[in-house]
C-alpha cells in the first residue's frame, strides 16, 4: 500500500477509537456505527463481510476493538461478537489465537487475563494442539471462583486425557463429578478414560452412573443413551446377553442411538437362543431408514431369526427381499460414487449452503434427488468433513469476491485513466494561468510592499518630497522657470516676478503644510485597501491551486498501487485455485471412500444373503422331503 | 454372539482405521492453508476498500446513513425507502435474519455516495407489522447540513406507536 493512501485512513483509525474514551461524543457515535455495522454483517454469518469491517480499523489492536465492542453491549443484553468470536466462527484459529495472545499481553486484571487465556487454550484444544493449550492452561492464575473454576477444570482435564495423563485427568473429573453442570460429562469422560486404560470394570461402572441418570434435558438423554448402548455392547461382548437386552432397552426408541441399540437387542435375543424375541427389535428396525447401517444389518437379521425357528418361508420371503434391497442399494451407491465423480456433490454444497442455518448440511439429506446424501449421514455429522467442507464453501465464497474486486480494481483503473484523460488538458492551462497570476502577484506584492515601506519613511521633514501632487510638482517647476526667467527683466519687473512666484509657490506650501495629515491618511488607506485586495487574490488563488491539487490527487499516484492490487488478486486466485482444487477432492474422496465401505459392506452382506437364502431352500426342501 | 455379527464388523475396523487417519492429516494441512489465504484475502480486502473509498468517496463529500433499532418492542420490519432531496437513492427488503440483527444490536449501512455541502433534505419511509401483525407505514424528514467533513447519519427506529413518530436522525 502506498504510505500518502495507508496514512489518512490510519489516522481515521486512531481517531475514532480515541472517541471511545468520551462516551457521546462525535467519535464515538461512527464508532459505534461502523461497530454496529461489524455485528450486523456478523450476526447473519457474513463473516467475511465484518473482518473485512474489522481490517478498516488497521490502526487499533484487536483487544482495543474488544473493548470498544463490550461498550455496544454495556447495559444491555445484547449478544455482541469478539473480533476473536467472529474469527473464530470464520474457522480462522490461528488469527483469533493471535488476538487472545495479545489481550494477555495487554494492561488487563488478572481476571480477565485468565478469561483470555482460558479461550486461548479452548482454541488450542479444538484445533489438537494440546501442548499449546497446556501452556494457556498454565497461564490462569490466582484463586479461581465458580462457574469459572469449574469450566477450566473440565478443559485440564479433556487435554490431559487426550495427552495420555490418565491419573489427573481422572482426579480432575472426580472432582467435577460433584458440580451439578458437569457431573453428567465428567462421569461418562471418566468411564471413558478408564476404559481405555483397560480398568474395564470401573469405567463401565461410570458409565453406568450415567446411565441411570435422572434427566429431562436433551443432550443429558443422548449422553445417557450412549452410555447404556456401550454399556449394553460390552455386556453383549462379555456373553452376558441377559444383561445387555435390559441395557440397550433403556435406549431410547427415537433417539440417535436407537437403530444401534435395537439392533443389538436382537443379537442379545438370539445369543439367549430367545429367537423370537429378536423378531421384535429387528421388525421393527427394517421398517426404518433403509440407508442406515444398523437396518441393513438388520435386512439380514432378521431372516436369520426366522431361519432359526425354522420359518423357512418367511426366511426365504426375506432375503430375497434383502438382496432386492441390497443390489437397489449398491446400485444406487454406484451412481452416487458417480455423481460425487461428477462434481454433482460439490455442487449440492454450493447450492444449498445457509450461512444462518448451522444444521444446513445435516438437512441435505432432505432434499430430493440427491443420492449422492444417502450414504452420508455419518460423514456429514464428522468434525474433519465440516470443516472441510466449510472451507470448502467459504473459499467458493471468496473466489467471487476476488472475481468482484479484481473487476472493482480494473473498474478504478479505468476510473483513474479517464479522470487523468479529462483533467490533465485542463488542469495544463490551468497550470499556465496561475502561473501568469502568480508572477502578477508577485509584483504587485512587491510593488504593494516598496508602497507600504515609501509610506513608513514619510515625516514632517520629507513629506513635500512624497505627498506633492502632480499638478503641484508641475506648477514649482514652472514657478522655478518664471523665477529663473525673471533675472533677464529689468529690476522692477524683475522683483514684481519674484515676488509673485514666492506667493504662488507660499500657497502651495501651505497646501502641501496643512494638508500632510489628510494626504498621508489617503494614501495609507489606499496602501491598506490595496494590500487586502492582494491578499483577497491571493486567496483566491491558493484556493484554485487547491482544486488543482484535489484534482490531479483524483488520478495521480494511483496507478502503482492499483497495479499491485491486481497482482496480488491474480496471485491469490491463484493460490485460491490450488487449495480449492485440494479441498473438493479431499471431500469428494471423503465421500466416496465411505460410500465404497458401505459397497464393501453391502457386497458382504449380499454375497450372505445368497448363501442363505440357498441353505433355507435346501433346509426347505429337506423338510418337504 | 453371533459368527456372523462378528465377521461383518471385522471386516470394516481396518479399512476404516486406514482411512480416517489419511484423511486427518490432509485437513489439518488444507485447514492451514485456508486460515493463511483467509488472512491474505482479508488484508487485501482492506486494502481494496481504502483506496476505492478514496477515489470513489472523498471525505469532504462522503456520506453514510445507518439504520439500527432501538427498544425492546418487538416489530417486523419489511422495507426501507430512502430519498435525497426527492430523488431514490436507496431502498431495501428486509430478510428475516437481517432483521434480527438489527434487534441484536446491528447498525445496517443503507447507503453510502457522495454529497455536495450545504442543507439538503432526506427522506425514509419503511413499512412492517406491528407486535399483533397489523401493518403499518410511515415516514420521517430530515435536513441536513452537510459540511466538509464525512457525513455519518443514523436513522434509529422504534416500535411504531399510533400517532407517534418511529424514526429519529442523528448526524455528525
Amino acid at each position: 500500500m502506498h504510505k500518502r493512501l495507508l496514512l489518512p485512513v490510519l489516522w481515521f483509525s486512531a481517531q475514532l477509537l480515541a472517541g471511545t474514551a468520551s462516551a457521546g461524543d462525535d467519535q464515538w457515535f461512527k464508532t459505534r456505527l461502523l461497530l454496529g455495522e461489524i455485528q450486523f454483517n456478523a450476526q447473519q454469518g457474513k463473516h467475511l463481510d465484518a473482518l473485512t469491517r474489522i481490517d478498516h480499523f488497521n490502526g487499533a489492536s484487536e483487544n482495543r476493538l474488544n473493548h470498544a465492542i463490550e461498550k455496544l453491549q454495556s447495559g444491555s443484553s445484547l449478544p455482541v461478537m469478539r473480533v476473536d468470536e467472529i474469527e473464530l466462527a470464520y474457522r480462522m484459529s490461528q488469527r483469533a489465537g493471535n488476538a487472545v495472545r495479545a489481550v494477555l499481553g495487554d494492561d488487563i486484571d488478572q481476571a480477565g487475563r485468565n478469561r483470555a487465556a482460558f479461550d486461548l487454550a479452548q482454541i488450542y484444544y479444538d484445533k489438537q494442539q494440546y501442548d499449546y493449550a497446556i501452556y494457556a492452561l498454565q497461564l490462569i492464575r490466582g484463586e479461581l471462583f465458580y462457574p469459572f473454576k469449574q469450566d477450566v477444570e473440565f478443559l485440564q482435564a479433556q487435554v490431559a486425557a487426550r495427552q495420555g495423563k490418565f491419573e489427573q485427568a481422572e482426579k480432575l473429573l472426580n472432582t467435577l463429578k460433584s458440580d451439578q453442570r458437569y457431573s453428567a460429562y465428567a462421569t461418562f469422560n471418566l468411564g471413558h478414560i478408564l476404559l481405555e486404560q483397560g480398568r474395564a470394570e470401573e469405567g463401565y461402572a461410570q458409565l453406568a452412573e450415567v446411565g441411570n441418570f435422572k434427566t429431562q434435558d436433551r443432550i443429558l438423554l443422548a449422553l445417557k443413551d450412549k452410555a447404556n448402548l456401550v454399556l449394553g455392547y460390552h455386556a453383549l461382548e462379555q456373553g452376558d446377553a441377559a444383561r445387555a437386552k435390559q441395557l440397550l432397552g433403556t435406549v431410547r426408541l427415537n433417539g440417535a442411538f436407537s437403530n444401534k441399540a435395537l439392533l443389538g437387542s436382537g443379537w442379545a435375543s438370539m445369543t439367549l437362543q430367545d429367537y423370537r424375541a429378536a423378531l421384535t427389535p429387528w421388525s421393527e428396525l427394517v421398517t426404518r431408514q433403509q440407508t442406515d447401517e444398523s437396518v441393513q444389518e438388520a435386512l439380514l437379521a432378521l431372516p436369520y431369526a426366522y431361519g432359526k425357528l425354522d420359518l423357512y418361508a418367511n426366511a426365504i420371503e426375506l432375503y430375497q427381499s434383502a438382496i432386492t434391497n441390497f443390489e437397489t442399494s449398491l446400485a444406487r451407491l454406484d451412481a452416487s460414487i458417480d455423481s460425487i465423480s461428477d462434481g454433482k456433490f460439490l455442487q449440492l454444497l454450493r447450492l444449498h449452503n445457509n450461512r444462518s442455518d448451522s444444521g444446513w448440511l445435516l438437512r441435505l439429506r432432505e432434499l430430493p434427488q440427491t443420492p449422492e446424501t444417502y450414504y452420508l449421514m455419518e460423514l456429514l455429522a464428522s468434525r474433519n468433513f465440516q470443516e472441510s467442507v466449510h472451507n470448502y464453501i467459504d473459499m467458493v465464497e471468496i473466489q467471487n469476491r476476488l472475481d468482484e474486486w479484481a473487476r472493482t480494481v480494473t473498474a478504478l483503473q479505468n476510473l483513474v485513466e479517464v479522470r487523468g484523460q479529462h483533467y490533465e488538458g485542463l488542469l495544463t492551462t490551468l497550470d499556465a494561468s496561475l502561473d501568469e497570476v502568480d508572477t502578477g502577484l508577485a509584483a504587485a506584492n512587491q510593488r504593494q510592499q516598496t508602497l507600504a515601506d515609501t509610506i513608513a519613511q514619510i515625516n514632517p521633514k520629507n513629506y513635500h518630497e512624497y505627498l506633492t501632487s502632480e499638478h503641484e510638482s508641475a506648477m514649482l517647476a514652472s514657478l522655478q522657470d518664471l523665477e529663473a526667467a525673471s533675472s533677464d527683466l529689468p529690476a522692477t519687473e524683475a522683483e514684481t516676478s519674484r515676488q509673485r512666484v514666492k506667493r504662488a509657490r507660499g500657497v502651495i506650501e501651505w497646501d502641501l503644510m496643512s494638508e500632510y495629515p489628510a494626504r498621508l491618511d489617503v494614501i495609507s488607506t489606499e496602501q491598506r485597501e490595496i494590500g487586502a485586495l492582494l491578499q483577497s487574490l491571493t486567496q483566491s488563488r491558493d484556493d484554485v491551486a487547491g482544486l488543482r491539487s484535489g484534482a490531479r490527487k483524483s488520478y495521480r499516484g494511483y496507478d502503482v498501487p492499483l497495479q499491485t492490487l491486481k497482482e496480488k488478486l491474480r496471485s491469490l486466485s491463484e493460490r485460491l485455485e490450488t487449495t480449492l482444487a485440494e479441498q473438493a477432492e479431499l471431500i469428494e474422496s471423503m465421500a466416496v471412500e465411505e460410500l465404497q465401505l458401505r459397497v464393501k459392506l453391502l457386497q458382504n452382506y449380499l454375497v450372505t444373503a445368497r448363501y442363505e437364502l440357498a441353505k433355507n431352500y435346501d433346509l426347505t426342501s429337506a423338510v418337504d422331503r | 454372539m453371533s459368527t456372523l455379527f462378528n465377521v461383518l464388523v471385522l471386516l470394516l475396523i481396518s479399512a476404516a482405521a486406514f482411512a480416517v487417519e489419511n484423511a486427518d492429516q490432509q485437513v489439518v494441512r488444507l485447514d492451514r492453508d485456508v486460515q493463511s489465504l483467509k488472512k491474505d484475502v482479508l488484508e487485501l480486502a482492506a486494502e481494496i476498500t481504502r483506496i476505492e473509498q478514496q477515489l470513489l468517496y472523498p471525505s469532504d463529500t462522503h456520506i453514510n446513513v445507518f439504520i439500527s433499532i432501538t427498544g425492546d418492542d418487538v416489530f417486523e420490519l419489511e422495507s426501507a425507502r430512502l430519498e435525497l432531496d426527492n430523488s431514490v437513492i436507496a431502498s431495501h427488503l428486509y430478510s428475516p435474519t437481517e432483521i434480527a440483527a438489527l434487534f441484536n444490536g446491528g447498525v445496517q449501512r443503507l447507503y453510502t455516495g457522495n454529497l455536495a455541502s450545504g442543507k439538503h433534505r432526506l427522506r425514509l419511509t419503511i413499512s412492517g407489522r406491528n407486535s399483533t401483525g397489523e401493518a403499518f407505514k410511515q415516514h420521517a424528514e430530515y435536513e441536513l447540513d452537510k459540511t466538509a467533513s464525512a457525513g455519518f447519519i443514523e436513522i434509529q427506529l422504534t416500535a411504531p406507536v399510533a400517532g407517534q413518530q418511529m424514526m429519529s436522525f442523528k448526524d455528525r
